[in-house]
């Protein structure tokens, strides 16, 4: 068992993924956690799962955080790179798959697509603020319909006339899909329409404009779901690869990129974060007249990190003396 | 491109969007004349949304997207694709912005493939008629030829528009459609709202587009200045309502509306509006259509019911 | 006892408040100061505004709301006679005041007979006017400059926020500049004031082009701080919307600067043959001129749905394959996502390092001097 590591982060708006790997890239330790609530605590709780996984004396040489609540977190841990998740993602993606082409990065909030040319990001772009390319455009359905989103992936591929449900948003695509309930379709049929529908709906808001080419890496927690492969499959016209880590790639991506940055002497407080007793308050900033909340996250009586704010000057970590841990 | 000779040009194509409908039936009938073969895209239907919303600007209206996926389907169907730079339709009016640089994005978009036929209409400078002169002639067309073209061009507009229905009974109520050309003439777009219209047996009209020229009013852009003139215009007694039909994302329209209401409140008048957008959603459609004549408490959908 | 002056409210256009603010003191009216955007401004603003009009409109709205609310006499705008919404704006917002009960009167400065309404009305003599004007031109210029300064080091400062307060101190000593003397005092401290800023001497920063529509460009709520996220990230950013340039443009002076409506038009003839509107004939030639320039990359900015700006789109991404050059697209409305925004730019910077590292861009270390 290797002795020495690179721990990667992502806290996202639907889950905290944990990932740790040797080296020479390989995963160790992989933890996939639905946030409710606390992203901090999930992180405890992988971190205490993975301590019982690595042997004893396991040393980490660097962190890497990404995701939405990246800088917070990044000064709770103390990482030593905070990275936004479109390089951390499509970092992960390189790594596995070197001849990957295009990126589709499906999350829960947020899809992205990414272009690479000859291993190098060259193209990205994001969804606006519309949810309906997204992952939680999915969830609100399968709600509607009162079946897991897993059932509703093994469903949809019973299908095989997909109904034509219309909608731009969560809500016109809810009603359309009553009227066509009402309208006597079946509810496979619905189904892989409603994953057709999103798949459409992030190629139309998305992709416009991007140079969409072969070999597709789909990865993000969308990519889990049997239906949504089939509908890109049949969207594109080739089968979307689903890598290994589907899950878990903007946090592996995180773990490479602390790899590669060469850190000299981690900033990295190990599984000190599992004793934190974590306080989060907040505080309005008055230095301008925007007047912005700042959070700020503390253990007992000192102050962690901080984050938000439209200026970056209360972004991450709070710089004590002394040595960390 | 300009260096090269045109008059070998032996077909022409066109998007059946936007512009076109501007000048109705104008521009084939000149080409035509010419001795041209003119290529027109098909109508809007469904395939034409759904490659719409894939290949042009999501921020764009739909009526631009419309034309982004119409000029996609004429690309090499003909020797040359023609698409006029629209500055303005109308005499001290301009035109929406998004129309002035068409040409420049169809060369930037499809420039590999195809070369891009423009002349510029600005009425502020010269009229529609000397811009087809001033087209002929760049084409190398005799003038003679260019001249009986361009007269042909305009009875056959004149015809089209009169044949469009913008006139009724002396007597009737009618409903005002507000809308720009390229909503009114693009029958996927329309036909809904004037299919139910017609289903509820209600008269309607629209402004006439086809107007020499207004009295300059606060709006300036041309349609909406139209527009805007007609509804000054009304008769508060006869036009029980009206209706704006606009499209997702209209700039123009998104200005106009908030004068429209203001204008429309001290008319008395009521007024709605329709935003279509490229999904579908005929049933809220006809709805709303259904809600606001009922509201109106229109006779005849009273006398049918019973 | 002096009798209580009425009070003016201008469109928050960032930093150029400070030379506006001066601008109507010969007019006899107070400057109604409360000039940056805020949430609450904003809010104001999207509850009035109709749900499809541009980011730009939603502010300014919001901005006359709150100045009406505290019993402000007077308001002036912008008054185009371009293809652009923006020449109704004035028009619409006067219809909303005046839909919810507020007297406030918003002037049209722009062309209008002779003098602009704004001047018929206060009538100033023409010594303090032109005193003013002339004032108001120093200030205009003084805060391009301090700007200008403000890019070139926050990409290179050594301590995060630097920048920043020398930036504030600059601008809050511009401010309280009253004679042309004091103006020009302050303008020539700016060196010596940024220079005392410790940055990395040996650095070579990415350069990045602002381009888009004017009012997101400038108003730094509105395009989240675009200019500090980038020079944070370690790009020296430069903002195509001069004002001071702009005037040359605006009274029809100089047709031969570097930004002039000539040169614009010249340099973005082989794509865009026509004005459009607005200031989307600027974006092209201002990328075609970043693209020559060895710029990067550039950043294209407007509000959601801007008529002009959004036409143009096509033709920049061509200008980008033609010529090599990123663009990011960043469209602005009052639903965008701080941190989606922070998340952009920071993949934008990463693709622009990347390109640099591999080396296929012939990037030039040229002093950008405008």
């Amino acid at each position: 068992m290797e002795k020495q590591g690179y721990l990667g982060i992502d806290v996202g708006s639907i889950s905290t993924n944990l990932v740790m790997i040797s080296e020479d890239g390989g995963v160790l330790f992989q933890a996939y956690t639905r946030v409710d609530g606390d992203p901090i605590e999930s992180i405890q709780k992988a971190l205490s799962a993975m301590r019982d996984v690595l042997p004893e004396g396991f040393r980490v040489c660097g962190a890497g955080v990404t995701g939405s609540a990246r800088y917070l977190i990044g000064g709770v841990i103390g990482a030593d790179v905070v990275k936004n998740e479109i390089s951390a993602h499509a970092r992960a993606a390189i790594h596995l798959h070197p001849d990957v082409k295009t990126i589709f990065e499906i999350g829960g909030q947020d899809s992205k697509v990414t272009v690479v040319r000859d291993g190098v990001v060259v193209d990205f772009a994001m969804n606006l603020v519309c949810a309906a390319g997204t992952g939680s455009f999915l969830d609100s359905q399968a709600k509607r319909l009162n079946i897991s989103i897993e059932e509703l992936g093994e469903k949809a591929l019973l299908s095989d006339t997909p109904t034509a449900i219309a909608g731009r948003c969560t809500v016109f695509a809810e009603s359309d899909m009553i009227h066509k309930q009402q309208a006597g379709h079946r509810q496979e049929d619905i189904i892989m329409g409603l994953c057709h529908a999103m798949v459409r709906n992030f190629l139309n808001n998305v992709c416009t404009g991007k140079d969409i080419e072969s070999p597709v890496v789909l990865q993000g927690g969308i990519s889990a779901n049997k239906g949504i492969r089939r509908a890109f499959e049949s969207m594109l016209g080739s089968r979307p690869i689903v890598p290994r880590y589907n899950m878990v790639m903007g946090a592996y991506g995180a773990a490479l990129i602390a790899s590669d940055a060469g850190v000299r002497r981690t900033s990295y407080r190990g599984y000190e974060v599992c004793d934190l007793r974590i306080i989060t308050s907040s505080f309005i900033c008055s230095d301008c007249e925007n007047r912005c909340e700042i959070v700020e996250v503390s253990d007992r009586r000192e102050a962690l990190a901080r984050s938000g704010g439209r200026c970056r000057k209360w972004e991450g970590r709070v710089t004590k003396p002394g040595p960390p841990g | 491109m300009s260096g090269s000779k045109r008059t070998d040009y032996r077909s022409v194509a066109m998007p059946r969007a936007l512009w076109y409908h501007l000048y109705p039936g104008m521009w084939e009938v000149f080409f035509r004349s010419l001795g041209l073969s003119v290529v027109v895209s098909a109508k809007t239907d469904r395939a034409t949304v759904e490659r719409a919303a894939l290949i042009s600007e999501p921020e764009h209206c739909l009526p631009l997207k419309l034309h982004d996926a119409h000029l996609h389907g004429v690309v090499g169907a003909a020797d040359v694709v023609f698409i006029p730079r629209v500055l303005s339709t109308l005499t001290e009016h301009i035109a929406c912005p998004k129309l002035g640089s068409l040409p420049d994005c169809a060369v930037a978009q499809f420039g590999d493939e195809t070369p891009i036929l423009t002349i510029d209409i600005d009425e502020n400078k010269r009229s529609v008629h000397r811009s087809m002169l001033e087209l002929g002639s760049e084409l190398g067309f005799r003038r003679n030829a260019t001249r009986a073209a361009a007269a042909a061009a305009l009875s056959a507009m004149k015809t089209e528009r009169n044949g469009l229905k913008t006139c009724i009974d002396r007597e009737d109520d009618y409903f005002l459609i507000l809308a720009h050309p390229y909503i009114l003439h693009d029958a996927y777009v329309s036909a809904p709202v004037f299919g139910k219209l017609d289903a509820m047996n209600v008269k309607w009209l629209f402004p006439d587009y086809g107007c020499e020229s207004i009295e300059s009013g606060p709006i300036k852009w041309d349609a909406c200045g139209i527009m805007h003139d007609a509804l000054l215009r009304l008769d508060a007694g006869r036009c029980v309502g009206v209706i704006h039909l606009s499209a997702f994302n209209c700039g123009c329209d998104s200005i106009v509306m908030e004068v429209f209401r203001g204008l429309l409140w001290e008319k008395n008048i009521p007024y709605m509006t329709l935003v279509i957008d490229e999904h579908e959603g005929r049933a809220g459609l006809d709805t709303r259509l259904e809600a606001f004549v009922d509201s109106i408490g229109w006779r005849n959908t009273l006398d049918n019911a019973v | 006892m002096k009798k209580k002056l009425k009070r003016l409210a201008f469109e928050p256009w960032g930093n150029y408040a400070i030379a506006l603010a001066a601008s109507v003191q010969c007019l006899n009216v107070e400057p109604w100061t409360r000039t940056a955007t805020t949430p609450e401004v904003l809010e104001l603003g999207v509850a009035a505004s109709p749900d499809s009009a541009c980011l730009s409109f939603k502010a300014c709205t919001g901005h006359f709301l709150e100045a009406a609310r505290e019993g402000v006499e007077y308001g002036v705008m912008v008054n185009s006679v371009g293809t652009c919404r923006l020449r109704y704006y004035r028009m619409l917002q006067q219809q909303l005041l005046e839909e919810r009960g507020f007297k406030l009167f918003i002037f049209g400065l722009g062309y209008d007979g002779i003098k602009p309404p704004l001047i018929r009305h206060f009538d100033p003599r023409p010594g303090p006017f032109l005193k003013c004007c002339v004032r108001a031109r120093a200030k205009v210029l003084a805060v391009d400059a301090i700007e200008k300064y403000a890019w070139h080091t926050r990409a290179r400062e050594l301590h995060r926020g630097d920048t920043t307060r020398v930036l504030n101190e600059c601008l809050g000593d511009l401010e309280r500049a009253d004679s042309l003397l004091d103006i020009r005092r302050v303008k020539e401290s700016i060196p010596v004031r940024f220079k005392k800023i410790a940055v990395k001497k040996d650095a070579i920063p990415l350069k990045i082009g602002l381009l888009g529509e004017a009012t997101v460009l400038r108003n730094r709520f509105l395009n989240h701080n675009i200019e500090e996220i980038l020079g944070g990230l370690g790009a020296e950013v430069f903002n195509f919307f001069l004002l001071g340039e702009e005037m040359k443009n605006i009274f029809g002076i100089g047709m031969w600067g570097r930004h002039s409506r000539w040169t614009l038009k010249r340099l973005a003839a082989p794509y865009l043959k026509s004005l459009v509107g607005g200031h989307a004939l600027d974006s092209v030639a201002n990328a075609i001129r970043c693209a020559r320039g060895g710029y990067d990359g550039v950043v294209h900015v407007c509000p959601t749905g801007c008529m002009p700006e959004i036409s143009v789109r096509p033709i920049l991404r061509k200008i980008s394959t033609d010529m090599d050059l990123p663009v990011l697209e960043c469209s602005f409305d009052e639903h965008t996502s701080h941190l989606g925004v922070i998340t952009r730019l920071e993949a934008f910077v990463d693709i622009l390092n990347a390109r640099r590292t591999r080396g296929n861009q012939t990037w030039k270390n040229r002093v950008i001097s405008v």
